[in-house]
């Protein structure tokens, strides 16, 4: 399996997270203008544009890796 | 693909030893879990922990174990994920990934099963909670195409950086 077959098949969890999203916003009206924003941010995430940058990122850090330079990050999704 | 997500995790376990710098993170969860095309209510809630190191700016080692509350069971998984929003944010993110996911009761969560998965994390007051981040996931397993949604929190642990 490729790193593109996996994106492929990332299109149904990104469609049923949007659709999370967008109930939690109807059934929370306080929540609608940010569950708006993280689905509109989702979108931009997963689209084809982005995806390209970041696959085209990858290889470098790869090797990066591979060789022990390691430039963590801080992100929260790490940890869903 | 495999391979790679194995080495990566297997560089994960040792990254602490010989980074530059932290990049290791643990937190305490709990989650709401949907089954695939249920979304009315959590049929189950769950309480675990995850652990995670990353590597590169876009690349990270993950993994989890949770248990579930109402009907049982352990699961565990690990993988790699990779940020595809700005890099630079610690307080928002999304990730898509693989991860390699185990159940102890294979009929109601997906086990034996590599499964891509969407992951959002935000952080809602970086002030006043730095280490509280809310999170929702959606994915599907391969071999028993069972998709899941889970959304729920976390509390980072200060450790490794983890804040």
């Amino acid at each position: 399996m490729t790193l593109l077959d996996i994106i492929r098949k990332l299109a149904g969890p990104a469609a049923d997270l949007t659709a999370f999203l967008s109930a939690a916003g109807a059934k929370y009206p306080d929540l609608e203008p940010r569950a708006s924003d993280l689905a509109a941010k989702l979108s931009t995430a997963v689209s084809a544009d982005s995806l390209v940058t970041l696959a085209s990122e990858l290889p470098k850090e790869i090797a990066d890796i591979l060789q022990g330079k390691l430039d963590g990050r801080r992100h929260p999704s790490d940890v869903a | 693909m495999k391979r790679i997500v194995l080495s990566l995790f297997l560089l994960a376990l040792a990254a602490p030893a010989f980074a530059a710098e932290p990049v290791a993170t643990l937190a305490l969860g709990a989650n709401g879990y949907w089954s695939q095309g249920d979304l009315d209510y959590p049929p189950d809630f769950e309480l675990g922990s995850n652990g995670a190191a990353s590597l590169s700016p876009h690349i990270s080692a993950v993994g989890g174990l949770y248990f579930g509350l109402g009907e049982s069971y352990l699961r565990g998984s690990f993988g790699a994920r990779f940020t595809a929003t700005d890099v630079n944010d610690p307080n928002f993110s999304i990730g898509i990934g693989i991860q390699y996911h185990a159940s102890s009761e294979p009929d109601k969560r997906p086990d034996r099963t590599w499964a891509p998965d969407v992951s959002l994390g935000w952080r809602p007051s970086p002030v006043n909670m730095p280490r509280v981040v809310l999170i929702a996931q959606a994915g599907y397993g391969l071999k028993d195409e069972q998709g899941w949604l889970l959304a729920g929190a976390r509390y980072l642990l200060p450790i490794g950086g983890g804040r």
